[in-house]
Parts: structure tokens; C-alpha cells; sequence
């Protein structure tokens, strides 16, 4: 008890320099967590953006088409399997899409495309795909020669909306086709690779030039929750059991690995903080044991032991660790979930923000385990950079301390 | 039986090099009650004498007994806790913890040796108040007069009730009124308390209050006078 209050009065013998240490370990705690935070949240929009907008949660093909890309290749179905597809419990939206290799060409340029027969409506449930448009309008009304590029393509095109570009592909039985359509929109997703070799037209339309009815070469899944795609899987199989039914991680293996490497920077970024406040720490102790050593060798001729005098020492580094650390978590965490909540607007970096398909504002997001991590990490830390100092003052010796 | 009592005690600095005996060759008794000094010029092995007496230091040959115990093969955590219950110190300077009240200083040794709270607390006010501290009890160091830190010092190893108490120069930091002061609080506590004071000095002025005088001269035992 006695040790306690000496060693809390202890450490405001020198008030300034304990205050800029409490200061250094609470603005690096609260620098760690928003900058971890935001980082996260950047990830997660452009990770969400990538996964709902463009790979959405669950994919159906015919099991060859995933390698051979052939336009027979088709998943038989008619728009009632669609249907019931959506009714399935937990799934949000679904829609079906044709998809072809093509060349398309304007006046000036020619070049290949990636090329999607859409059902504008369900596309939109489950992609928000209209969002991205920068000029004209969304493929809308009866099925139409209109067409969507990016804004990309339409510039190395040299087009603009209501211009016409002929697109050249094969049908089902290997017969080269062309069509002409006519530019109705231009998007911009933010993938610029993207924007650059996709084109979005009405599948109807698409679907009577390739002379393949009303089958369809991908079903992509909105679920609910991407937590419970295991629950949706099986039904989506049994509903298709001849197809390849995949999830996004399963589409996108590399998609994984960088959304738990981002975790992983946030520790690691925090760790380096976290070295850099265990060496202030340190030297301040240091300092502190340095100019009472001969107060440490009396307390030590007096009879104090050597484990309560390790104790006196060590308890003062805690108590200016926590101290600091206390305020600077809950303010870290107060901070992040109000911009969590209210959003951080980023826009005068959009186009930087544009570049990495990431959404103007962003939301920092917190694993609600990092504060609990964060307080183990300080708590590890204070603790070895406690330790040295109070070995240090265990190495005084009375008599040494005490002569003059 | 002796309180202390050393045997061809020596301390022996550069033994290997030039050889600097701060203490040679002393054997000497002191009794339960005893008020005793060691004085000596600067440099005499005062200090050296009561660090080995009170188990700060080890002597390179001879033996210290203190309460019946041989301190001197003691090993180093032990010493500290016998120092903890058999001896009292008072140093010169640097006493007192400057972050704890002047009762928080005078407790600070019951409180290591696990003494309990109200005992405690009675002891030490009642010593406190005895040498005219009585409205001090919460003032920092920092606010006490020289003189006053001396004797919250001396309080705070008389109340954990030692052997006896070593005071290496207590008044060398004091003017002259506040030593003799200090020497008259301590020969009452003798008096009263039965305690054993062991203290050096260089200040002839203090030297009169001693019964017992011990003389050193370069480490060794110049004279040994018991007054009345
Ligand atoms: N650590 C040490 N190393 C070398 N010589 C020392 C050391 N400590 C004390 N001495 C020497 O021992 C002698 C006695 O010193 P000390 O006991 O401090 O004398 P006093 O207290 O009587 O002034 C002195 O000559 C001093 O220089
Ligand atoms: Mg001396």
C-alpha cells in the first residue's frame, strides 16, 4: 500500500517530462488506433466495393466455362430459376449474366472486351452497378442495342455517349457476329483495369445474337450476410446440380490473403509505436532512477528489500504507462466510432481514393478485439520497459549511494 | 552481553595496490544504553566503522556481532533484513523520503517490518509529538527545517524499536542550535527510552554530551573514554 502511493507520488516529482511521457504513450495509442482504424476501414470499403460490387458473394458457372470461357459453355436455365434463386432464405439479390470475349472498335481504335449480357434490373439489386455511371444513363426500357463502357475505354475509343461501336464475337456455333450499338452510358468503378475491358450490354439482346435462348454463363449471389455463405451454398447446389458453385474466396483466393494481411499491418504499425514509446519509457526511468539514487541506497540501508524496491521502481513505469494508456485508449476508441459512424470525407483525395476503388468517404472500422489486443500490447510493453530500470536501481549499493 | 561487539575488525581499500586501512585493527564493545560517540579528524574511518557495524559494508578481516549474530558472513538479503529489525539509522543527509509526510516517514520503517496500523500510528505520533513535531506530522521534507528532518529521522528508527541506533555526523548539516538541540532529543530518548545511541561526529561542540568517547586515529583505536 505504502509502495503504491509512493510510487504514484513518485512519478509527479518531475511533472513535465511524466506529462510528455503520459502525452507520447496516450497521442500514439490514439495515432495508432485512427490511423489502424482508418486503414481498415479504406480496406474494407475497397474489399466490400470489390466483393458486393464486382465478384459478388457466390458465383455459378458451368464447370468448364471458369477456364475454357466457351460460349456454349452456358448454365441451362430460364428466368424462373432466377426466381427461385432469390427466394432462397438468406440470399439478397441474384442475377444472371452472359459473358463473352469480344472485339470491339470505334472509328479510331479497336480492342477486346470482356463483354456482359445484363438484366438491368437484378444487376442492380445485387451489384448497384448504376451507381458507378459518370454520363448518360443506365441500360433501362425494353431490350436495346445500348451499351456501357468505361470511362477509360471510351476515351482510348475516342466516344462519347450516343456514339456507335461495332462489337465482333462468335455465337454458339463458332459463327463470327457483329453488331452495332449505340454508347448510352459511361462508368467509372475505380478499377481502372476494369473500366478498361468491360462492357455491359442487355443479355435479351446479346442472348438472340449468340443464338443461345434464355441460358446464361454466370449467376452471381448477394447474400445477406457474408458470414452465412455455408448456409446458402448447399441449396444453390441442389437448385444447379450440375454447375460450379464458388464463393468469393474461393473466386478470389488473393482477395483472403489481403484482407487478413491488413489486419496484420495494423498490429504490426502498432507494435512500432509501441517500440518507439517502450524506449521513451525506458530512458525516463532511467533518469528518474539515476537522480534518486541516493534514495534508493537509503531505502536500502533502512532494511527495504530488494523485491519491494523492484517493485517501487517497476510500479512507477506502469503507473506512467497506463496512466497515459488509459486515457489514450478510450479516446482512440471514442474517436474511431464516431468518424465509424459519421464517416470521414476523404473527397479532396478522390482521385487518389478513385485509384485504389475506394469510396470518397470512409469509415474507419475497428476490430472490436484491437482495443482488447492494444491493452495487452501496452500491458507487455510497460512490463519490459519496466524491467531494466528497477534491475538498474537493484544494482546501487547502500554505502555507495549514501557517502557524500 | 554486548549489543555490538567487533574482533580485529579491518577494512582494507587497494589491498592489491597502494593499501588504504580505513579501519585496523579494531576491537572494541558497546552495552545495551549506551551513549556513545566515535569522533576522529576527516578521513579517520568513522564512517567506515559504523557502515561495518551496521551491516552496510563488510570488513575484509575480524568479526562484527550485533544482538548475539554474526553480520559479517551474512549474506546480502539477510543483512537487509536484519538491518530492517535490529538497527536504526541516521545518516547524514538525504534521510527522508521527500514524497512522504514527515508521519509517513517517521512510519516508513514499522510499516516495512508488516507492524500494525494502529500501533503504528500510536508509536509514532507519540515519538513525534515527544520531540516537538506533534503539528508537523503532514508537512513534507521539503517544508521541514533541517534540524526537523533530523528528527523525524531519528524517530522514524527509534519507533521500529532496533538494537540500537547508528547516526553517522547527524548535525554536521546543522547549525549550532539545532545540533544541540538534536543531541538533547537523542540523550532523552537514551534516557527515557533505554535506547542505545552509537553516533560520530567531528563537532567538538557535540562531543560533550557523549558518556563514552572513542577515539580514532588513521583507522585505528587512538583512545577509548567513559565520563560520567
Ligand atoms: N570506497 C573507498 N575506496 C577507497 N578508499 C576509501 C573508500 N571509502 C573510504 N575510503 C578511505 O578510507 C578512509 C576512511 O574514510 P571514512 O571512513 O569515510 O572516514 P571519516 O568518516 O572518518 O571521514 C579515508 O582515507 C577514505 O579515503
Ligand atoms: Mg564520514
Amino acid at each position: 500500500m505504502q509502495l503504491i502511493k509512493m510510487a504514484w507520488r513518485n512519478i509527479w516529482r518531475n511533472k513535465v517530462r511524466s506529462l510528455a511521457v503520459m502525452a507520447a504513450v496516450f497521442l500514439g495509442l490514439v495515432a495508432g488506433m485512427y490511423s489502424a482504424a482508418l486503414v481498415e476501414g479504406i480496406m474494407h470499403s475497397r474489399f466490400e466495393n470489390f466483393i458486393e460490387n464486382q465478384i459478388s458473394h457466390i458465383q455459378i458457372h458451368h464447370p468448364d466455362f471458369i477456364r475454357e470461357n466457351e460460349v456454349f459453355q452456358t448454365v441451362g436455365g430460364d428466368m424462373s430459376g432466377l426466381e427461385s434463386v432469390q427466394k432462397i432464405p438468406g440470399v439478397n439479390s441474384a442475377t444472371v449474366r452472359t459473358r463473352i470475349q469480344c472485339m470491339i472498335a470505334s472509328a479510331s481504335h479497336t480492342g477486346g472486351v470482356e463483354l456482359y449480357g445484363i438484366r438491368p434490373k437484378s444487376e442492380n439489386q445485387t451489384t448497384n452497378f448504376s451507381r458507378h455511371l459518370v454520363e448518360g444513363d443506365y441500360l433501362k426500357g425494353e431490350a436495346n442495342n445500348g451499351i456501357l463502357i468505361g470511362e477509360s475505354l471510351a476515351e482510348k475509343l475516342k466516344v462519347g455517349i450516343g456514339s456507335r461501336i461495332v462489337l465482333s464475337y462468335q455465337d454458339k456455333a463458332n459463327n463470327l457476329v457483329s453488331g452495332a450499338f449505340i454508347v448510352r452510358g459511361i462508368f467509372n468503378s475505380g478499377f481502372n483495369r476494369y473500366d478498361e475491358s468491360t462492357a455491359f450490354v442487355f443479355q435479351d439482346y446479346l442472348n438472340e445474337y449468340l443464338g443461345i435462348g434464355e441460358d446464361f454463363h454466370e449467376l452471381a449471389v448477394l447474400a445477406e450476410d457474408i458470414n452465412d455463405l455455408e448456409s446458402i451454398r448447399p441449396a444453390l447446389q441442389q437448385r444447379f446440380p450440375e454447375s460450379s458453385v464458388r464463393t468469393w474466396n474461393e473466386i478470389e483466393p488473393a482477395l483472403e490473403i489481403m484482407i487478413t494481411s491488413s489486419d496484420l499491418f495494423s498490429y504490426i504499425f502498432i507494435i512500432l509505436i509501441m517500440i518507439g514509446l517502450a524506449f521513451g519509457l525506458l530512458n525516463t526511468m532511467l533518469m528518474a532512477v539515476f537522480e534518486r539514487t541516493r534514495e534508493i541506497g537509503m531505502l536500502m540501508a533502512v532494511g527495504m528489500n530488494r523485491r519491494k524496491v523492484f517493485l517501487l521502481i517497476a510500479m512507477e513505469t506502469l503507473f506512467l504507462s497506463f496512466s497515459g494508456a488509459a486515457i489514450g485508449l478510450l479516446v482512440g476508441y471514442l474517436l474511431v466510432a464516431w468518424f465509424a459512424k459519421r464517416g470521414l470525407d476523404l473527397s479532396a483525395f478522390s482521385d487518389v481514393m478513385y485509384e485504389l476503388g475506394v469510396d470518397a468517404v470512409v469509415h474507419p472500422v475497428l476490430d472490436p478485439n484491437f482495443p482488447l489486443v492494444l491493452a495487452l500490447i501496452v500491458i507487455a510493453t510497460a512490463l519490459l520497459s519496466a524491467i531494466y530500470p528497477a534491475i538498474k536501481a537493484l544494482s546501487l549499493s547502500p554505502i555507495e549511494a549514501i557517502r557524500k | 552481553m554486548h549489543v555490538i561487539e567487533t574482533s580485529g575488525l579491518y577494512k582494507i581499500y587497494n589491498e592489491d595496490t597502494v593499501p588504504v586501512y580505513a579501519v585496523n585493527d579494531i576491537s572494541i564493545q558497546f552495552d545495551p544504553k549506551e551513549f556513545s560517540c566515535i569522533i576522529g579528524p576527516s578521513g579517520s574511518g568513522k564512517s567506515t566503522l559504523l557502515n561495518l557495524i551496521g551491516g552496510l559494508d563488510t570488513p575484509s578481516r575480524g568479526t562484527v556481532t550485533v544482538a548475539g549474530k554474526r553480520i559479517d558472513t551474512m549474506s546480502e538479503s539477510n543483512r537487509i533484513r536484519f538491518r530492517l529489525e535490529h538497527i536504526g539509522f541516521v545518516f547524514q543527509h538525504y534521510n527522508l523520503i521527500p514524497v512522504l509526510t514527515a508521519y509517513e516517514n517517521a512510519a516508513f520503517i514499522m510499516q516495512l517490518q508488516g507492524r500494525g496500523e494502529k500501533e503504528t500510528r500510536e508509536r509514532v505520533t507519540g515519538l513525534l509529538e515527544q520531540v516537538g513535531l506533534g503539528n508537523r506530522l503532514n508537512s513534507r521534507p521539503a517544508e521541514l527545517s533541517g534540524g526537523e528532518q533530523q528528527r523525524v529521522a531519528v524517530v522514524r528508527a527509534l519507533a521500529s524499536k532496533p538494537d540500537f541506533i547508528l547516526a553517522d555526523e547527524p548535525t554536521a548539516n546543522l547549525d549550532t542550535k539545532a545540533a544541540f538541540n538534536l543531541l538533547d532529543m537523542m540523550k532523552q530518548l537514551n534516557e527515557e527510552e533505554g535506547i542505545t545511541f552509537l553516533f560520530s561526529t567531528h563537532d567538538q561542540r557535540v562531543i560533550d554530551r557523549a558518556k563514552r568517547v572513542v577515539t580514532l586515529v588513521d583507522g585505528t583505536l587512538h583512545s577509548d573514554e567513559h565520563r560520567k
